[in-house]
């Protein structure tokens, strides 16, 4: 678990070293899930990793940032959304996300984000 | 029911009473495509003759005495197999009478539901949800049929599908697994070949050879017609293929987790698989379109789907398919619609529902 908790925290550096770029950015936030973690605060650190690289992409790049991803990059974004709607912060964004990776990916990235296993 | 053929053919059998369209469960075509047994969710098998594009019921099968699960049309012994909620097998033999029962105990404690004929029609699998799968066979001495359970699964099984030698029968199920056994059976069937190598005896029945983990229920399985791929659906809406016997050798390699090639889909999750050749594939499901996946040098990706979501008036296209195959689905009609008109919203497609069986019929 404290393995996991300084991956997170390598993971945030990375992603606040390279916000400049969402692209990068969003990519770094995305590598690595803890699929492993055993404890919940463990998983929100990880999402709120996430949601710093979701809202710094400017709106209307939103679609470009996604063209960008890869297929299993959508599904985990998927699971991050999920899980990050699930506090109380940036959720207007986070839907809007939710929306254009729903169009891009399809319904069958919803089905791969809400199975049991491999959650996030 | 309703069914496509190259010239974009669609029949609706509608229920008497209600004047919607029969919900199916399940259903087998015989050899030739001139009679289909269906179930319409219920206890009850109606065995139809299909002529000249006109459904006219033959007989109603009553034994079971809840619902049907699974039946499945053996083409060469001309025998119906079906399996039920009731936790009962029956095996249905033609007579001059009609279509007579003779029922398999299965010594399952819950509900069956998935049966298939092996290749060699000599015995069956079905499938449970007490977590486990049932080989028959006829035993000749005591005139009956003869249940050998396999455990192994740590929920409910839904699919099963037989290896081409029939020595080798994997099943898939909600624990997230497909599991291979070892399926001959002591004096049903020849010894048998080594698929996998001297190392791998398939001598004794119901041996676990391996199995590969999935995330979510593997909802049905098929392996190619010669019996070198095996592919399967699962609930997230993917679609796996795994080599079992690479191309141009006679041994097989036991499937691992690494070599299963996954293809990720945007649709919502398929309900059936089948194979059209060895290289082609159709799936369909809760999307109520059916989509094909073909392979090319052991690369499988998908060809597209079937229906173009267009007016109903529009045939469907018939390119991905090849000549020699028609292809028949039955679809769950929309539990919505108000008097007698039918569903008032209707889907684009041609099926109102999700897709729950497919078959093909190669007389046609």
């Amino acid at each position: 678990e404290n393995e996991l908790l300084k991956k997170i925290a390598e993971r945030d550096k990375a992603v606040v070293s390279l916000l400049s770029n969402p692209t990068e950015a969003l990519k770094a936030a995305l590598t690595d899930p803890p699929y492993a973690a055993t404890s919940d605060a463990t998983r929100k650190l990880s999402a709120k990793v996430v949601i710093k690289a979701i809202c710094a992409v400017p709106e209307k790049d939103v679609p470009a940032v996604l063209e960008a991803l890869s297929e299993l990059e959508h599904d985990i974004l998927m699971k991050y959304i999920y899980r990050a709607l699930e506090g109380t912060e940036s959720n207007a964004q986070l839907l809007r996300w939710h929306g254009a990776l729903t169009e891009k990916a399809g319904l069958g990235c919803i089905m791969r984000a809400l199975q049991p296993t491999n959650r996030l | 029911m309703s069914f496509e053929s190259a010239d974009g053919f669609r029949l609706l059998k509608l229920d008497d009473t209600t004047k919607r369209p029969l919900a199916i469960s399940c259903h087998a075509w015989n050899k030739d495509g001139t009679l289909l047994a269906f179930s319409p969710m219920n206890h009850e098998i109606h065995i139809v003759k299909y002529a000249d594009g006109v459904l006219s019921p033959v007989e109603v099968l009553r034994a079971h005495e809840q619902k049907v699960m699974g039946i499945d049309w053996a083409p060469g012994s001309d025998r119906i197999v079906s399996c039920s909620e009731d936790r009962n097998a029956y095996v249905w033999n033609r007579d001059s009478d009609g279509w007579k029962p003779t029922l398999v105990i299965l010594q399952f404690q819950r509900s069956a539901t998935y049966v298939k004929w092996s290749n060699s029609e000599k015995k069956f699998a079905v499938a449970s949800g007490a977590k486990c799968v049932a080989i028959c066979y006829y035993e000749e001495e005591n005139n009956w049929w003869v249940s050998k359970i396999i455990e192994g699964f740590d929920s409910t099984v839904l699919t099963l599908a037989w290896h081409q030698s029939d020595c080798v029968l994997a099943a898939g199920s909600s624990d997230g697994s497909v599991q291979l056994f070892s399926a001959a059976c002591k004096g049903v069937d020849k010894k048998p070949a080594p698929l996998f190598g001297p190392e791998v005896s398939l001598a004794k029945l119901g041996i676990k050879l391996c199995e590969i983990k999935t995330g979510s229920w593997v909802v049905d399985m098929a392996f190619s017609p010669s019996g070198s791929v095996l592919a399967y659906v699962t609930h997230d809406s993917c679609v796996h293929f795994i080599t079992v016997i690479p191309a141009g050798k006679s041994e097989g390699i036991l499937p691992t987790q690494e070599r299963v090639q996954t293809i990720r889909t945007s649709d919502l999750p398929h309900r059936r698989i089948l194979f059209l050749s060895n290289d082609r594939v159709v799936v369909a499901g809760h999307d109520c379109i059916p989509a094909i996946f073909s392979c090319t040098q052991d690369t499988w990706s998908s060809q597209g789907k079937l229906d173009d979501s267009k007016s109903k008036k529009q045939s469907a296209s018939t390119s991905a398919r090849s000549a020699a195959f028609r292809k028949f689905e039955m679809a769950m009609p929309q539990s919505a619609g108000e008097g007698d008109a039918g569903p008032i919203d209707t889907l684009p497609t041609r099926h109102q529902n999700c897709i729950t069986g497919l078959a093909t019929c190669a007389a046609w």
